[in-house]
């Protein structure tokens, strides 16, 4: 399961234009990467595209680091299964 | 007062649009306040979170020649017609070299690239590829040309898609070429068609209101899409006056800047946007308080009604909260690349006949969108100079400035 | 004011005080001139993507086009083809400036033919295969056809205007009629004018399909502009870019004039496919706005791509504006080696006259031996002699024509 962090933040490496590696779980999307409320979105897009998931717009704030990320996508993902 | 140099009459105005077709059912329906949301037909919109939008009457028997088009050509072609008899123009009383025509449009025309994306998806032979001397406006650039095809147009033949401030740049533009001497009457508008890219795109960007398009309103959560096509005849005063029209009003000036901050949203200063007014008010010889009315960009996002309440106090300093405003895109949606000339049109009204247009479903103020909000019905009132707001992806703002007409134009320059 | 405008152009010229450019022949406008002036020729096989036939295999095209080679790694994701060639040329042109422009007061005015369709499909072949929940917001903005001109207002903060121009062939051109307009109009103090145009296959069934493309025996072969044996054109892309602005102003801050725009002349023939009277016109609005005469022309750079009806009428304006053999002007078809870059065209020719004019040289029009024409002063080979007035032309097969009238720098 915890290859869901390594797939998330290769993911979102990508989106921030930066190498995996130098990703800290803790570094802060808007004050640490500068990620603006589109990049917001697209990591939003990518994270649904990928696990086809549906992530509630409204979560969108609670997107702020890599952790924060993983958790929340864990959690949809764990609602999405329970549902099914 | 005479700011940047010469300034046009308005003889001619042609409108397909969400609330009806023509200059005289476009102002009514303006003036009434009518909501032009419907449920989409176009498409299929039950793939997306809202199935609404203005959805425009484009409806034949067509002109030979003209089946084949794609859907903004056909409504560009609808309401360049009307433009142009209202206008009267005929190439016995203007010369066909000196007359220009330039349009805005946002997309290429997406019905046909989505049927040749569909088609192939689905292994289907995709339709034949347009080509620009084909003319099938497909293109951005070939609408115009199409323009001049049906009408003879001889003169400058431009495409100026700017996004969402394409047509009222074209308007611009068609000032500009007017000033420089280069021609005596330009047809400049704009037209878009509705469609599923930019379903998809305002969907996925969470920027359309699940229930109405309120602009300027505390709950405002977004756009409604929408179509149409929306022209008008610049006309020097020259060549206004050898033919005895009689102007709708006169677009005074122009002010053009960029925000080049970020590729959807605008700079949250609102500096941009301030500085195309102030720019539209000194080339049109204006002072802030000769302002009566502005025609909003007002789109109903929440970021998009905020700046522009903060770029017309900006603008206008202490005038600001007296200046009445309103947002066409309540009514119409948001109509793209047409959308500019929409707002023209309602300054246009404003200048003509002292009526100003509303902000439709308009029902809680906010305190970030403090302005002199026109709700729900349509006022009249003395204008002497009305604004039209246009702002784009990019940053890219226009302003333009109307002015009613009177006889002492015929006497000035120009 | 008013006077001078509807007079024409006042005294002050336009200088272009910096040049950037990316095509088949060169990522850069010194690289691209040295190569054309060669007689190399940019055209061979399709890298990009695989032609479906029966369109042809062979476009030039800008092989192993890699932006961050230019702009650095960071801040291009989201951007497409047609963004990045066109922030690379306007990178190659800031950076030439000895001295910088403010931001603040620059404008950004560029041609384009068909945006970026290639983006706009690919958008919606997402939407359509996989749902349109799961399109990539940030690919939307691409789906508007000022995309390319709005990164580069926003990569170097440019703010004084942002337009877009889309007039198919005349594009690239157009935008300099805009441009000085807007200059004129103080809009803006400096402009950043050009065009841009990506190679896809959209594109290049689109001009297949329309007819205008030479179909290669085996071989990828150029285009023969104004050829006997002219049968078609050959695709290209490219962006190119130039920076321009009042001449005074140029001078008083310290940047070289490369060349000065004297005018710019436009029409439409009112009907469909090229057409020689709008050409001629649009060459007479020009020269009569820039208060010369044909005679005083000593470059045309020409549309003319190889394409037979579209050459033979730019052929007969030429004939109808110089006079018999074309008059004493030197003739020069670039499309022959740069292929038929659409919406980016115009701005490359201008590219090539600005040049030509600085150095004395006319480059050769690729492929061409004899013509059929009735022009006498075309040539297969470089040509050196006194350039002082160039007029670039452009036209389209939607009737569009449109002229830009150079002169050289003083100060050369």
């Amino acid at each position: 399961m915890d290859d869901l962090e390594g797939e998330i933040r290769q993911l979102i490496a990508e989106i921030v234009e930066m190498e995996p590696e130098n990703l800290s779980p803790e570094a802060d999307f808007i004050k640490d990467l500068g990620l603006d409320s589109l990049r917001a979105l697209e990591v939003l897009a990518a994270l649904e595209r990928r696990y086809r998931i549906q992530i509630p717009q409204e979560r969108l704030l609670e997107l702020t680091s890599l952790r924060r990320v993983v958790q929340v996508t864990r959690e949809v993902l764990a609602q999405a299964q329970g549902a099914a | 007062m005479n700011g940047g140099g010469a300034q046009a009459a308005v003889t001619g105005l042609g409108a397909v649009s969400p609330v009806g077709s023509g200059r005289r059912a476009l102002f009514q329906a303006l003036k009434a306040g009518t909501s032009g949301r419907k449920r989409i037909t176009l498409f299929d919109p039950s793939p997306y979170p809202v199935e609404f939008g203005g959805q425009a009457e484009c409806k034949g028997p067509w002109p030979a020649g003209w089946e084949g088009l794609g859907r903004a050509a056909r409504l560009l072609l609808l309401a360049s017609s009307q433009a142009l008899t209202e206008a009267g123009v005929g190439w016995d009383s203007v010369s066909a070299e000196r007359a220009a025509v330039v349009v805005g449009t946002g997309m290429v025309e997406p019905l046909w690239v989505e049927e040749v994306v569909r088609a192939q998806v689905s292994g289907r032979e995709p339709p034949p590829a347009p080509g620009a001397w084909g003319l099938p406006g497909a293109l951005p650039c070939d609408l115009a040309p199409l323009v001049a095809r049906a009408f003879g147009f001889q003169g400058p033949c431009l495409g100026t898609p700017v996004a969402c401030s394409a047509s009222a740049f074209a308007l611009a533009a068609g000032l500009e070429l007017i000033r420089q001497g280069r021609v005596d009457l330009v047809l400049a508008g704009g037209t878009e068609s509705l469609n599923e890219t930019a379903m998809a795109g305002f969907a996925r960007l969470g920027a359309l209101d699940p229930e109405r398009c309120r602009p300027f309103d505390r709950e405002r959560q977004g756009i409604m899409v929408g179509e149409g096509a929306c022209m008008m005849v610049l006309e020097s005063f020259a060549s206004a006056r050898r033919r005895g029209r009689r102007p709708l009003g006169v677009l005074a000036g122009y002010g053009l800047s960029s925000d080049s901050c970020h590729p959807v949203a605008p700079d949250p200063s609102g500096e941009g946007v301030a500085l195309a007014m102030q720019r539209a008010l000194a080339d049109a010889g204006l002072g802030p308080d000769e302002v009566d009315f502005i025609s909003a960009h007002g789109t109903g996002t929440p970021l998009n009604d905020r700046v522009e309440t903060l770029a017309v106090r900006r603008a206008l300093g202490g005038r600001a909260g007296a200046v009445a405003l309103s947002a066409t895109k309540s009514m119409l949606g948001h109509t793209g690349g047409a959308a500019g000339a929409f707002g023209a049109a309602a300054a246009l009204l404003a200048v003509n006949a002292g009526w100003l247009s509303p902000t439709i479903n308009y029902r809680h103020p906010d305190p970030d969108c403090d302005l002199e909000c026109v709700a729900n019905r349509a006022r009249r009132i003395r204008v002497r100079a009305a604004l039209a707001n246009a702002l784009a992806f990019g940053g890219s703002n226009v302003c333009l400035a109307f002015r009613p007409w009177n006889r002492t134009h015929w006497s000035g320059t120009g | 004011m008013t006077a001078e405008r509807s007079a024409g152009r006042g005294k002050e010229a336009w200088a272009v005080t910096g040049l950037g450019a990316v095509a088949s022949l060169g990522t850069h406008p010194g690289d691209l001139w040295a190569r054309l002036v060669d007689g190399a020729t940019g055209v061979g096989p399709i890298d990009l993507f695989d032609p479906a036939a029966p369109a042809p295999n062979q476009a030039c095209e800008v092989r192993g086009f890699d932006a961050a080679r230019y702009l650095g790694p960071r801040g291009l994701r989201g951007i497409d083809r047609s963004g990045r060639l066109a922030l690379v040329a306007a990178g190659l042109a800031l950076q030439q400036l000895p001295a910088p422009l403010d931001p603040l007061e620059t404008g950004v005015v560029l041609g384009t033919g068909f945006g970026s369709v290639h983006s706009i499909a690919a958008f919606d072949r997402a939407s359509l295969q996989e749902g349109p929940s799961y399109v990539n917001p940030a690919d939307f903005p691409n789906t508007t056809i000022n995309a390319a001109a709005s990164q580069v207002g926003i990569r170097w903060g440019l703010k004084g205007l942002n337009c877009t121009v889309s007039s198919g062939f005349c594009a690239g051109l157009d935008a300099f009629g805009c441009a000085t307009g807007y200059l004129e109009a103080g809009l803006c103090r400096a402009a950043l004018v050009g065009g841009v145009e990506e190679l896809c296959l959209e594109s290049l069934l689109g001009f297949f399909h329309s007819g205008l493309l030479a179909l290669p025996d085996g071989e990828p072969a150029p285009a023969r502009p104004f050829d006997r044996r002219r049968r078609g054109a050959v695709l290209g892309e490219g962006a190119c870019m130039s920076v321009v602005e009042p001449e005074s102003r140029a001078v008083s801050a310290g940047r070289p004039v490369l060349a000065r725009i004297l005018a710019y002349g436009s029409a439409h023939s009112g009907g469909c496919g090229p057409d020689s009277r709008a050409m001629a016109r649009s060459m007479a609005l020009a020269l009569e706005r820039a208060g010369l005469l044909p005679r005083d022309v000593d470059l045309v750079v020409a549309g003319a791509s190889g394409a037979p009806e579209g050459d033979r009428e730019e052929a007969l304006a030429l004939l109808k504006v110089f006079g018999a053999g074309g008059g004493r002007a030197r003739i020069c078809a670039p499309k022959g080696a740069l292929g038929e870059c659409y919406g980016s065209a115009g701005a490359l020719c201008v590219l090539v006259a600005v040049l030509a004019l600085e150095t004395g040289v006319v480059p050769p029009t690729a492929g061409f031996e004899e013509t059929d024409l009735g022009l006498s002063r075309v040539s297969g080979s470089a040509v050196t002699g006194e350039l002082n007035l160039a007029l670039v032309h452009a036209f389209g097969c939607d009737g569009r024509s449109s002229a830009l009238v150079l002169e050289a720098s003083q100060t050369r």
